[in-house]
């Protein structure tokens, strides 16, 4: 596999010079990583990619880049309010692990959570919906795009609080075990959720509790490179982050996040061990994101044009199309008709929200606790 | 064909502006080159072609304010056709005047209200009085000034002002700062109550009402309000113990009396006025229980049951034998009991249970020929009633004079329980009674 | 002992507070077995107030979780299990140190259901003891129920006696609803009846009056109910003065009806909180009754409250920062005029 990774074609401009200054081992740490995979990679026979299920798998990756672009084009247009935070980039993260999942298997997100909804199945018109606001949506317009919740397809939310969902996660895993379900849990969190305190109680306690096999959970940590807008060498004391969850108890690898057959045969491999042993695993993905933070993140002062468009070489959707074609035969129309298909999809969606009626005005006192949901205070 | 639109770059992002373009209408320009700079409350940053095309019409020129969403100009790619003239989606580049305004009226509609930094005279002066020198000085003073200042006044005072008709200017405050309080609006109401019943046109019905057959009488425990307490405490400490006030009716008694003849002429027992008046009396107060009652330091009591005391004059003084349970008694019984009682008392043979327990008085000094008269309560009642001997006199009947026998009753009630509007009404029912003496016989 | 066709008769056996609490675990845990506990030294060591003596014993480390020094941890994974059908009852060993947790509690466990369009449930019961009163100084005498009665999401309960504790402890296990028990480390030793039910359920948001009066309403809850009720028995005997004492016992929901009732026959109201003044229970309750009853108002409303400081640990000094009977009574003659 070849990288285009070479910092020396990077033209060093005012950003640039920041990051050289401050180091940044992202390269040095994908760099081994790559070179570990290779054999890993290899163990995925050429049959198995051709296996009709990888079709599914690069369409959903292709839904999941046109349904961003779609919602950064709806931000820009002001249909969706809030914070946007899209997953063009790493949509491989998803789709190599979270179809390693039974159907009865669980999911946490943070706020980058729209891949994960449409990976586990949630559909795409209430899912935009949800993002513009309306009763529609899947949470009927009450969380947005940073709350993403589908109970039905395994997904207990996406959270707007950095770490702030470690612990569910965790004590999410232990209900599975004390009900004495095979069912796995799996934490998706950023580089930048590792230096608050909650990720630290969160995995103390499920290093503790798979001791005793009662914490099947898979934590994933999408290594973009940046918390925000700073570097994991800025943010992180250690950034060996794999080792930091071994210092938890919890066995844990480095994967090259672009490489979706390579996702896919370690979580294969790691969901099977955790659904037999109870215990927690990591899975370090190490992934950038083409786009901003969030959608209000234009100048991206923290790196440069020419480092965004060095990793859009390593693009996941191009590495899983050209092995694609180049083992199976898919092609470019395939691929072609694939995108036609998944822009309609998203066209739907968004015609269909930009349709939907805003939320009852009733619907404000709902929820807010069970029954009648009505918690007021008087007067 | 592309649309150039004002971006959302910012989470509370609404309106950008126009800063220049780089390109003008018919240029020929590329993806990723830019067209247009645009400045937004956070950062100015240069707008770039999303594909390769021909810039169409500017439609924001620079310095304009477009909202998000809005249009900016068109790129029509190579082969296209030139689009039809399309307004530009909530532009507001150099808004006319009207449409300036009412998009300010939607700012103010929709935002809220901004704290004020410079204190506004206006509502400043309206709140004179509460600065907190002012304050200092008004409490200092202890009193409200009516005419100079506001005077204060409690809430409840105000209200209770407003449905007792009682004018707060002319209500001295006794709380804090001079402020009205209820007991002081209480006070002024029952001086204006005692003013009404002392005047001669009191409540007086001569309309036949239909009486309602009241309900059951039940023993409660009714706790003294502080007002209830303030009025005890406060008339007690004017006019003696028990703060007395007095109310009088007349009432027709012709029929009453013919009545009694014929009793009297069917019936071995003799009745006397009495009689029936003890029994109207007691019939009244299932009514009116609140008359029924008695003050105690804690509570006022109000009686489960009626029981009448007859005032007896006997050499050592006044007694007053209890005709218990007088409204469950005809009259008939009643004036058996009443004699025995008397019989009794005379003999100095009544033994504490014939003369305890009472829970209302009758004093009667109509054989004495006394017309009108006012009696003593007799504690723990909390009212009495002074009945006058019965006399003809010229009643004025529609266009003619005609003789009624009429007789007067005077009842003095402890103002700590019982009201001026309760003892009217108490007298009305009582009056109805007699005047319709058949109800005292079934 | 009861005969066939009458009505199930209930004892009434006197309990402490700190066993009434223990019976409404125990009983719950053999009700339902998704119910478990969580919390730091509650198993082996069995509590530091011991309301979990003999539970590991009973129930085992698998419902009996002993967690590390976590707080954040403890309330945080509470709230998984309880969205995936648990009920988990977590005990902070004092609500002091549940500061460390108010993410996992007010971001998380109070909004979930809202956030999710009420997708989840979110059985979890946060309990333990606050208050002062014990020389445990600065960090460890606060009180909590303005702090977590702001947002709405959680119930927020403050049982004053051993009935309603066991009651209200069960209906928050039972529930489907993030409950934040607050327990009065002083009352524990409280005795008082309890009915002998194991469906002794006393539900939120019912506030009750607790002693009739008709001169004055004083409205507390928790400890300081009972504060109020000793101002409220001195006042009678020494001035004549008849306070009605109402009892919150709930402060979110809360249920101001009995005390707008109470205000419309006594016109006149002083509440009673151990906490600070600023932002408190009482002023929300004080700005509500204003709002709601103005014109029944003969006087202002008056707050009596700790003071506004860090509890100071020396004794003398701890003791004029709370509440105290004669500042309830001094509060009660104001609002009646008499001082």
């Amino acid at each position: 596999m070849r990288t285009g990774l070479a910092r020396a074609s990077v033209k060093l401009s005012r950003n640039a010079r920041v990051m050289k200054e401050h180091g940044s081992g992202m390269d040095l740490e994908l760099g081994t990583v790559m070179a570990k995979q290779k054999e890993r990679t290899a163990v995925l026979e050429n049959a198995e990619v051709c296996a009709p299920e990888w079709n599914d798998i690069l369409e959903k990756m292709v839904l999941i880049r046109k349904f961003e672009e779609a919602s950064e084009r709806e931000f820009r247009k002001g249909n969706i309010g809030g914070y946007l935070h899209v997953y063009s980039g790493q949509e491989g993260i998803v789709a190599g692990i979270l179809t390693a999942l039974g159907s009865e298997d669980i999911v946490f997100a943070g706020y980058r959570d729209h891949a994960h909804a449409l990976v586990l199945g949630s559909d795409p018109k209430a899912l935009m919906a949800e993002l513009f606001g309306k009763r529609t949506g899947l949470s009927k317009g009450k969380g947005g795009s940073m709350h993403l919740f589908d109970v039905a397809h395994g997904l207990y939310g996406g959270y707007g609080i950095v770490g702030g969902h470690l612990t569910l996660a965790t004590g999410a895993a232990y209900a599975l075990r004390y009900r004495n379900t095979d069912r796995v849990a799996v934490c998706y969190f950023g580089d930048g959720a590792m230096n608050i305190g909650p990720f630290h109680e969160a995995l103390n306690m499920a290093g503790l509790w798979g001791k005793q096999g009662m914490c099947p959970a898979l934590f994933v940590i999408e290594n973009n490179g940046y918390a925000m807008g700073t570097s994991v060498e800025r943010h992180s004391a250690l950034t060996d982050l794999s080792a930091r969850m071994r210092a938890y108890n919890i066995p844990a690898e480095k994967v090259d996040g672009q490489d979706v057959f390579a996702l896919r045969g370690v979580a294969d491999r790691v969901v099977r061990q955790i659904r037999e042993t109870g215990h927690p695993y990591c899975i370090e993905a190490i992934t950038y994101r083409f786009s901003g933070h969030g959608a209000a993140d234009i100048l991206q002062p923290y790196r440069t044009k020419e480092e965004v468009e060095e990793h859009k070489h390593r693009d996941p959707i191009l590495i899983l199309k050209k092995r694609m074609k180049e083992v199976c035969g898919l092609t470019d129309d395939d691929i072609s008709r694939m995108e036609k298909e998944a822009a309609a999809v998203v066209a739907g969606a968004v015609k269909f929200a930009t349709e939907s009626e805003e939320p009852a005005p009733e619907e404000l006192f709902r929820d807010v606790v069970s029954g009648s949901g009505e918690d007021r205070f008087h007067g | 064909m592309g649309e150039i639109i004002m971006p959302k770059v910012g989470d509370a992002m609404t309106e950008g502006k126009v800063v220049r373009w780089y390109k003008k209408a018919g240029d020929a320009v590329k993806l990723g080159e830019p067209l247009l700079e645009i400045e937004t409350d956070k950062v100015n940053l240069d707008l770039e072609a999303e594909e390769d095309g021909v810039l169409g019409d500017l439609e924001a020129e620079p310095g304009a304010v477009v909202e998000v969403g809005g249009r900016l100009a068109l790129v029509r790619v190579e082969g296209e056709e030139a689009p039809a003239a399309r307004p530009a989606k909530k532009n507001v580049e150099a808004p006319p005047p009207a449409e300036q305004q009412s998009r300010k009226k939607e700012d103010q509609a929709t935002e809220r209200p901004r704290p004020r930094a410079v204190p506004d005279p206006e509502v400043d002066s309206d709140a004179r009085g509460s600065t907190p020198s002012e304050r200092a000085t008004e409490e200092s003073s202890q009193k409200g000034t009516p005419g100079t200042g506001r005077s204060r006044s409690s809430p409840l005072a105000r209200r209770m002002a407003l449905e007792l008709g009682v004018e707060l200017a002319s209500v001295h405050g006794s709380g804090p700062g001079g402020r009205i309080v209820a007991s002081d609006i209480e006070q002024a109401a029952a001086s204006d109550q005692k003013e009404k019943s002392a005047s001669p046109s009191g409540p007086h019905s001569k309309t036949v009402r239909t009486l309602v057959t009241p309900a059951a009488l039940e023993e409660k425990r009714i706790p003294l309000s502080a007002m209830r307490r303030t009025i005890a405490r406060r008339l007690a400490e004017s006019i003696g113990p028990i703060p007395h006030f007095f109310l009088t009716i007349e009432a027709d008694v012709t029929s009453l009396l013919q009545l009694r003849q014929q009793l009297n002429e069917i019936q071995q027992v003799k009745t006397s006025v009495n009689d029936f008046v003890t029994r109207a009396a007691a019939l009244a107060l299932l009514h009116h229980p609140m008359v029924n009652s008695s003050f105690t330091d804690e509570a006022i009591l109000q009686h489960g049951e009626v029981h009448v005391g007859i005032a007896v004059a006997t050499p050592e003084g006044l007694i007053t034998p209890v005709i218990r349970n007088a409204d469950q008694r005809s009259v008939p019984e009643i004036a058996a009991e009443a004699r025995s009682l008397v019989e009794k008392a005379r003999n100095r043979k009544l033994k504490p249970e014939d003369y305890q327990g009472s829970t209302f008085t009758i004093s009667n000094l109509g054989m004495f020929g006394i017309e009108e008269f006012t009696a003593i309560i007799n504690p723990p009642n909390s009212a009495i009633l002074a009945v006058g001997a019965a006399r003809p006199k010229p009643v004025v009947d529609g266009a003619s004079v005609v003789v009624r026998d009429r007789m007067r009753v005077t009842m003095s009630c402890d103002h700590r329980v019982v009201d001026g509007a309760v003892g009217a009404q108490y007298l009305q029912t009582f009056q109805q009674y007699l005047e319709q003496p058949l109800r005292l016989l079934v | 002992m009861s005969s066939p066709g009458r009505e199930r008769i209930v004892f009434m056996a006197e309990i402490s507070y700190r066993d009434a609490i223990r019976e409404a675990l125990v009983e719950e845990m053999d009700r339902d077995e998704n119910v478990l506990l969580l919390g730091e030294d509650i198993g082996i060591y069995e509590g530091t107030f011991r309301i979990t003596q003999g539970m590991l014993k009973k129930y085992g480390a698998k419902r009996v979780i002993d967690t590390p020094i976590a707080e954040a941890g403890m309330a945080g994974t509470a709230a998984g299990m309880a969205m995936l059908g648990l009920k988990p009852v977590v005990e902070m060993m004092t609500f002091n140190f549940a500061f460390v947790a108010a993410d996992q509690i007010l971001n998380h466990i109070a909004k979930i259901r809202y956030f999710s369009g009420g997708q989840v449930d979110m059985p979890v019961v946060i309990r333990g003891p606050q208050g002062a009163g014990m020389q445990l100084s600065a960090q460890h005498s606060q009180s909590f129920e303005s702090f977590y009665g702001h947002f709405p999401g959680l119930i927020v309960a403050a049982p004053s006696n051993a009935s309603d504790a066991k009651g209200m402890l069960k209906s928050a296990i039972r529930g489907k609803d993030p409950v934040i028990f607050l327990e009065n480390a002083a009352l524990y030793g409280l005795k008082s009846e309890v009915p002998d039910d194991v469906n002794h359920l006393v539900p939120f948001g019912k506030s009750v009056v607790v002693r009739e009066g008709s001169d004055v309403t004083i409205v507390s809850y928790s400890r300081m109910l009972h504060l109020s009720l000793a101002a409220a028995a001195t006042l009678s005997a020494d001035e004549g003065i008849e306070a009605e004492v109402i009892d919150l016992r709930t402060l979110r929901p809360l249920d101001m009806d009995p005390v707008f009732e109470s205000v419309r026959k006594t016109h006149r109201a002083v509440v009673v909180q151990e906490q600070w003044k600023p932002f408190g229970a009482a002023a929300e309750i004080a700005a509500s009754i204003t709002e709601t009853v103005f014109d029944e108002l003969d006087a202002p409303v008056v707050r009596v409250t700790g003071e506004d400081v860090p509890m100071p640990y020396a004794r003398n000094l701890e003791l004029l920062a709370v509440p105290h009977e004669e500042q309830v009574i001094e509060a009660v003659k104001r609002v009646l005029y008499r001082n």
